[in-house]
């Protein structure tokens, strides 16, 4: 195993039983983090990305039923740890920050509260006014102009910026091992986005802190993202470097993935009318056999893909999951 | 010369609260904002949430009375047509809406006939299977039949929207106004709506308002933009202007933030960001409403607030930076 690897997911399965049926969300699916890497799970709603890294955190309902090989975090299983060690590790050495910060922040509790509550729940010894001291830190850490005033403000009063700002204090608070930052713009504005984009960035490189950046937008993945793994209907269909993804998709969706992103950049949607007007929307997930999960979607099908491929090499950098290479 | 649809003159949306037991103040949601929208064009209203943008669409469709200023639709004050002696009922049917959010949008008891069928009903007009029929094929929705009898969580985001769209056109309206027709999907989805908003619009001759914040899509279909600032248009112009063009440092700062989806292009390496939050809109900077932001201001953006300043052809601008002689 590599020296410097921080997460190891090997053959992750997660099903959702519900009442009359089931949900396969994810499909074993496997990937690494090394430290101080930012890694980018891409895909639509539905394809699975989100209920990975709750997966991760130990935070699924529970009719989710998780199986895996293994999960290394940091050398240790945790898999097979007990929740007592999962409730030690979790906000401490691996934390998440969500889409809505403001509807996870405590509405009657002010933001100087919260973030000593963190504080507190994995170091019980020190006083109000340690925390205190640690929460204006924390805040000019994740560049909060104005943190005493901050500290006594409720999160209603945040504007979403501030909220997702206040959220990253909080989540980097015990000096994190990774954050996975599941979708953590997409209710940002244009200017945010891009303020709480380097933000993360600059952490990463302070803390030598691994991120799992989680989204469906992949021009947010093009600045963050050392690698990125695409996923498409609980699978992951492709995975390669950031430039890879970019400059040589090779996986059908990826690539119009790739092409409609850029299309939509340059004001060139007209031009994908033909490319991906053969596209039909995603069936309902529980309808999947055991053929490839883009077949119905896919111009150059074949006979073969009436099987389910397997996620293959591909010009040694790459994997992808397809037949037709 | 084209028809003009819509002539708004200094409008004015103030809304009354409460910040203490005997204080009052005003939320300035729109402050005196002036737009011109010709027969069929795409007229985009950019901006963050909080520019008043919202606010501006609600008082287009009557749902909010103007605080000051005037909204004529096709020549007739909008305040008269939709009194008691007005024509209400026939500007609803030329103006019709889309919203952002095709989960709340559409009744989930009512099937996708029903919900078609209903605006014929208002508004006493025949239904024919056909029409609906051919209503939900020219939003690809096809083959219709299968879709006539879902409800809404039969759908996905995509179909969804497709069939607010199809609710919107029955009546052959002259304007569709549409805010944020596409925020709530996926990339794909987002670029295949986009053109289907584009064929729909050459085919019947549409009129659209696009409220949105997504500054990338509208680069594919908008003909005109304003952009939108803490309640004041601070730049309008014909779309490639404002995309190749841009003049005002707010404009500019939103162009900038946006991610190119290339990891190797220098842009992307830097990321450019715009500092700050825009203002509270009850109590928003003296002067100009953008120079606590501005890395251009000098000595008069904190005291005096800019004139809307020509500086091309239907090319306006909010800025002192344009007025220095």
């Amino acid at each position: 195993m590599e020296n410097n690897l921080l997460l190891k997911v090997e053959e992750l399965n997660v099903e959702y039983l519900l009442t009359d049926y089931k949900v396969d969300a994810v499909k074993n699916v496997s990937f690494y983090v090394r430290k101080g890497e930012c890694v980018a799970l891409v895909g639509e709603s539905g394809s699975g990305k989100s209920t990975v890294a709750m997966a991760i955190m130990g935070l699924l309902p529970p009719y989710a039923k998780i199986s895996a090989k293994e999960i290394l975090f940091d050398g240790k299983d945790i898999l097979k740890a007990d929740e007592k060690f999962m409730s030690e590790i979790r906000g401490r050495d691996v934390t998440v920050i969500f889409q809505d910060p403001i509807s996870y922040l405590n509405p009657i509790i002010s933001v100087g509260e919260q973030i000593s509550e963190a504080l507190k729940a994995h170091n019980p010894k020190i006083s109000d006014k340690e925390a205190q001291a640690q929460a204006i830190e924390l805040l000019k850490k994740v560049r909060i102009a104005d943190p005493e005033r901050v500290l006594k403000m409720y999160p209603f009063q945040l504007s979403g910026g501030m909220a997702q700002r206040v959220f990253i204090a909080m989540a980097i608070s015990a000096n994190p091992k990774l954050l996975i930052a599941d979708e953590p713009t997409t209710a940002l504005d244009l200017t945010i986005q891009a303020q709480i984009l380097k933000l993360l960035n600059n952490l990463r490189k302070e803390y030598n802190l691994s991120i799992i950046l989680i989204t469906h937008d992949l021009s947010l993945t093009s600045y963050l993202a050392d690698r990125i793994y695409v996923m498409y209907n609980g699978q992951i269909v492709e995975e390669d470097a950031a430039e890879g993804i970019f400059t040589n998709p090779v996986h059908p969706y990826t690539k119009m993935l790739i092409t409609s992103s850029q299309a939509i950049y340059q004001g060139e949607v007209k031009k994908l009318k033909d490319k991906i007007a053969s596209l039909t929307e995603k069936e309902e997930n529980s309808k999947v056999g055991q053929r490839c999960n883009f077949l119905g979607k896919c111009k150059n099908s074949a006979q073969e893909c009436e099987k389910e491929p397997p996620l293959i090499e591909y010009d040694g950098l790459k994997k992808v999951r397809c037949w037709k290479l | 010369m084209r028809q003009t649809i819509f002539s708004i003159q200094d409008l004015k949306k103030y809304y009354l609260v409460k910040t203490g037991l005997f204080k009052k103040a005003y939320i300035k949601a729109v402050d005196g904002v002036n737009f011109l929208i010709k027969e069929g064009e795409t007229y985009c209203v950019v901006g963050e949430s909080g520019s008043g943008k919202t606010t501006v669409t609600k008082m287009l469709l009557g749902l909010e009375q103007p605080t000051e200023g005037k909204i004529e639709f096709l020549g007739k004050d909008l305040t008269k047509i939709l009194s008691n002696g007005g024509n209400a009922k026939d500007f609803r049917k030329n103006v019709q809406a889309v919203f952002q959010d095709p989960f709340s949008s559409l009744n989930p008891r009512k099937t996708v006939k029903d919900i078609l069928e209903k605006p014929f009903k208002v508004h006493n007009a025949k239904i024919e299977m056909d029409t609906i029929e051919r209503l939900l094929e020219e939003v690809g929705l096809i083959p219709p039949k299968e879709f006539l009898n879902r409800y809404s969580h039969q759908l996905s985001g995509g179909q969804r929207q497709r069939v607010c769209i199809a609710r919107a056109l029955a009546l052959k309206p002259k304007v569709v106004i549409l805010d944020e027709p596409t925020a709530a999907l996926d990339v794909t989805i987002k670029a295949q709506i986009l053109n289907l908003l584009i064929d729909l619009k050459e085919k019947y001759n549409l009129t659209y308002i696009i409220i949105s914040h997504e500054l990338p899509l509208l680069k594919s279909i908008a003909d005109k933009i304003s952009v939108m600032y803490a309640g004041k248009v601070v730049e309008e112009g014909p779309a490639e202007r404002i995309f190749n063009e841009p003049k005002h440092p707010y404009t500019l700062g939103l162009l900038e933030s946006i991610p190119p989806p290339d990891p190797k292009s220098a842009k992307t390496k830097t990321l450019p960001t715009l500092e700050g939050e825009p203002p509270s809109p009850v109590n928003p900077p003296k002067g100009c409403r953008f120079h606590p932001r501005c890395q251009y201001r000098f000595d008069l953006c904190d005291k005096i607030e800019p004139d809307r300043i020509e500086i091309g052809s239907e090319h306006y601008v909010l800025c002192h930076l344009f007025n220095r002689k």
